[in-house]
């Protein structure tokens, strides 16, 4: 990747994402990050989802979940795209998840190590541990998912993982991959 | 509403058009090319080509979601939101349930875009000739009423309409699906071509061809004097199109009408009913409704052409009724709103295939390739009427290993991982008008302009049923002997009206006894009226059927403009 995470992050700031972000910038711990109109998450509720998105997405020497603005993008399908339905699971699950937290991790989620929150992530998704609870393993599914749904339809993702084309020009219907590769092309 | 001479003056015209999408944007341009004042009503907004296409320029992160539609949407639009296109991208374009409702005595899932260009912004752009085997079904097969046209009537204004729109393919030679002017096609796919080679090897009455589309792959002069050029591959059309690059009213007929100084456009007026003058022996114009003000004006002309939409045209001829005719507009033989037809849609194919492992594709394509119909064309074959054209298309995944968390996760994604390639056909199936098949105006319900709501009563039937299960036979049996795998067959059970090519209700016929109008598009009862969108379409037979309310739509134009010359209307 040729791009350095400070690139990355000026790309994603420059961004319209819209002006209601602007104050989570801003800072003020409990403060929700996004104001939502139709599922109830506090200042706390959201920063776990965005600490958990950048969980799943970390940054490395490339842009994590919340560089890309990834976790506002959870919390905006959260709001916008989930039934009533869905919502009520999530939450039911977040505080499956939440006690799930107090019982194996010896430190709040925001204070634990990367480390220690992908194990307790990993471990949840895992078949063969029968006591954790099913809306505790939905919640993880679904935040994995659009996390994943986030990132890979960001900014970043599209022009410099997999390449976006606005405006291709050409429709080529039969090339080597060698050439695809070499040129970067898009499907 | 105002009456003295002056007003009366000011609201008459040559010639007045209802409708300004596919078929009304041809009669708007071919009229006022010819000289005359034309009035055209929409009863939708005003959408300017570049100008009200907000989302043209957008790139997948920069949508609030992500191109997905919102749970309160779905929720509010159970008909629409089935649509392929109604995406966050292009909702702006169409028609929501409860801005204009229906009644759906049976499932109808009613597809509307009510705005300058109509549907011709979001439509699927794939334009295919007629040819007589489509023309001469209903006479060859006894049903409907034999059309009262041949190809050789229409292929004339086929060639006018296509060098004008541009339309791109591949010169085939196929007697049942006549060349065109065609601008160069789009490239097939690596796999779409070996297909094309199997089943022309295997099979004498089958072809795969490239996809014939309005889109402009070599941009000719005239394209260039509308101002439109080269489409680039972006396959975001439904959002309108700052290239020009495929054909829609907004960016090529609208536009190139206003140019003559002749057309008058109007938007937010909905046409409550045509004026019928029993003295004249005709109509002598129409009654508007401002959408807005819901002021009621009347407009005047010598001639009248509907382009409302199929099933609108249907509701405006019913809701115009006099002492004369007191069963809605020319409405003699009863059959007004009957007959009505569809193409079935609801069944699919897709399988994944093996070979060309070091090929792919590049780029996006807004178009298939095509399997015209095969089924019962030359003669009648199976136990049901009539057949089924196709598209295929085939591309090549990349798989993402989305496995763990964390930085070992994004390793995963950022590796590429060539899938196999995916290959998927959808039918569109021929269906058989019928009398049962009807929409009708609703005795209690009106619309907020005090138009009556419109009843849909249509259903598949028994033929219906045999062509869908000939058509995932017949491509189960070619997938598997061109080696294809993991094949798997899909009933959408749609409802009929999801594939948007609903037609009839109006149609055209030899006898004023059976049908509402001749050859020209002409209402038999009512010389100075002209339907000549999908309503006057008295089978459907396969193909996307736009290019033939074009061609027809210019046909009628010039037919209407020398009888009123040798006053003859």
């Amino acid at each position: 990747m040729n791009i350095t995470r400070r690139e990355a992050l000026r790309n994603c700031l420059i961004i319209s994402i819209g002006a209601a972000l602007i104050p989570s910038c801003v800072q003020d711990k409990n403060k929700p990050l996004l104001a939502l109109k139709h599922i109830e998450l506090d200042g706390n509720q959201q920063k776990l989802i965005a600490d958990l998105s950048e969980t799943i997405i970390p940054a490395t020497d490339t842009p994590g979940a919340k560089d890309t603005y990834t976790h506002l993008f959870v919390l905006k399908m959260l709001d916008d795209c989930s039934t009533k339905e869905q919502q009520d699971d999530f939450k039911k699950g977040m505080k499956e998840f939440e006690s799930l937290v107090k019982k194996k991790l010896d430190k709040p989620f925001a204070e634990s190590n990367q480390q220690q929150r992908q194990e307790l992530l990993s471990s949840i998704l895992d078949n063969k541990n029968k006591d954790v609870p099913e809306d505790a393993v939905n919640f993880v599914k679904t935040m994995k998912k659009l996390t994943l749904q986030g990132y890979t339809t960001s900014k970043y993702y599209l022009t410099n993982v997999k390449i976006y084309k606005l405006v291709p020009g050409k429709f080529s219907g039969c090339i080597p991959v060698t050439t695809f590769d070499k040129k970067g092309g898009s499907i | 509403m105002g009456n003295n001479n002056d007003s009366i003056k000011n609201r008459t015209f040559d010639a007045i058009v209802i409708g300004s999408g596919m078929s009304g944007g041809w009669a708007a341009k071919e009229l006022t090319e010819k000289g005359f004042k034309t009035l055209v009503l929409e009863r939708g907004r005003d959408v300017k080509h570049l100008v009200d296409y907000p989302t043209t320029n957008m790139n997948p992160w920069e949508f609030e979601h992500r191109n997905q539609l919102t749970a309160e949407i779905i929720k509010d639009n159970p008909v629409i939101s089935k649509c392929y296109a109604f995406r966050e991208d292009a909702t702006h374009f169409f028609v929501k349930d409860k801005e204009h409702p229906y009644v759906q005595e049976k499932p109808f899932d009613w597809i509307r875009g009510y705005q300058v260009g109509g549907k011709s912004i979001m439509w699927a752009r794939q334009t295919q000739r007629w040819s007589d085997f489509d023309f001469e079904g209903p006479a060859r097969d006894g049903f409907a009423v034999d059309w009262p046209v041949r190809y050789k009537d229409i292929a004339p204004w086929y060639s006018y309409v296509e060098k004008f729109a541009g339309i791109s393919g591949n010169k085939d030679g196929l007697p049942n699906l006549p060349d065109g002017e065609f601008l160069p096609p789009l490239e097939l796919s690596c796999v779409e071509d070996y297909f094309k080679g199997f089943i022309s090897k295997n099979y004498n009455d089958r072809h795969v061809i490239y996809g014939r589309c309005a889109h402009l792959t070599q941009p000719q002069p005239i394209h260039l004097e509308q101002g439109r050029t080269q489409c680039q591959n972006r396959s975001l059309c439904q959002r309108g199109c700052p290239f020009g690059g495929y054909y829609n009213s907004n960016s090529t007929t609208i536009p190139w009408a206003a140019k003559t100084g002749n057309m008058t456009l109007q938007p937010f007026a909905v046409v409550h009913s045509i004026i019928y003058d029993e003295k004249a022996g005709k109509a002598t114009g129409v009654q508007v409704v401002d959408t807005n003000t819901k002021d009621v004006t009347e407009y005047y002309a010598k001639i009248i052409f509907v382009n409302a939409g199929a099933l609108n045209t249907n509701l405006l001829l019913l809701n115009s009724t006099s002492n004369r005719f007191p069963n809605g507009l020319g409405n003699d033989s009863g059959v007004l709103g009957k007959y009505v037809a569809f193409h079935n849609y609801s069944a699919r194919i897709s399988a994944t295939y093996e070979g060309f492992k070091d090929k792919t594709t590049d780029g996006r394509r807004p178009t298939s390739a095509y399997i015209p119909r095969f089924r019962n064309v030359f003669k009648q074959e199976t136990d049901f009427l009539r057949g089924y054209a196709a598209g295929f298309s085939a591309s090549r995944s990349v798989n993402t290993n989305s496995d763990g968390f964390g930085p070992e996760l994004k390793k995963n994604l950022a590796q590429k991982e060539w899938g196999p390639w995916h290959v998927g056909s959808h039918m569109m199936g021929e269906t058989i008008p019928k009398e049962s098949n009807y929409v009708s105006l609703d005795k209690t319900k009106k619309d907020d302009w005090d138009i009556p709501l419109l009843n849909i009563s249509i259903d598949y039937d028994d033929n219906d049923a045999k062509m869908k299960k000939d058509f995932l036979e017949q491509f189960t049996e070619m997938y598997i002997k061109a080696g294809f795998t993991d094949i798997k067959t899909t009933d959408t059970k749609q409802a009929p009206g999801l594939d948007i090519h609903e037609m009839g209700g109006v149609r055209m016929g030899n006898d004023p006894k059976t049908s509402m109008l001749n050859k020209w598009n002409q209402m038999h009862a009512c010389k100075n009226v002209f339907v000549t969108d999908g309503a006057y379409m008295t089978s459907t037979s396969t193909q996307n059927p736009s290019l033939t309310y074009m061609a027809m739509t210019a046909r009628a134009v010039d037919y209407a403009v020398n009888a009123m010359k040798k006053g003859e209307i």
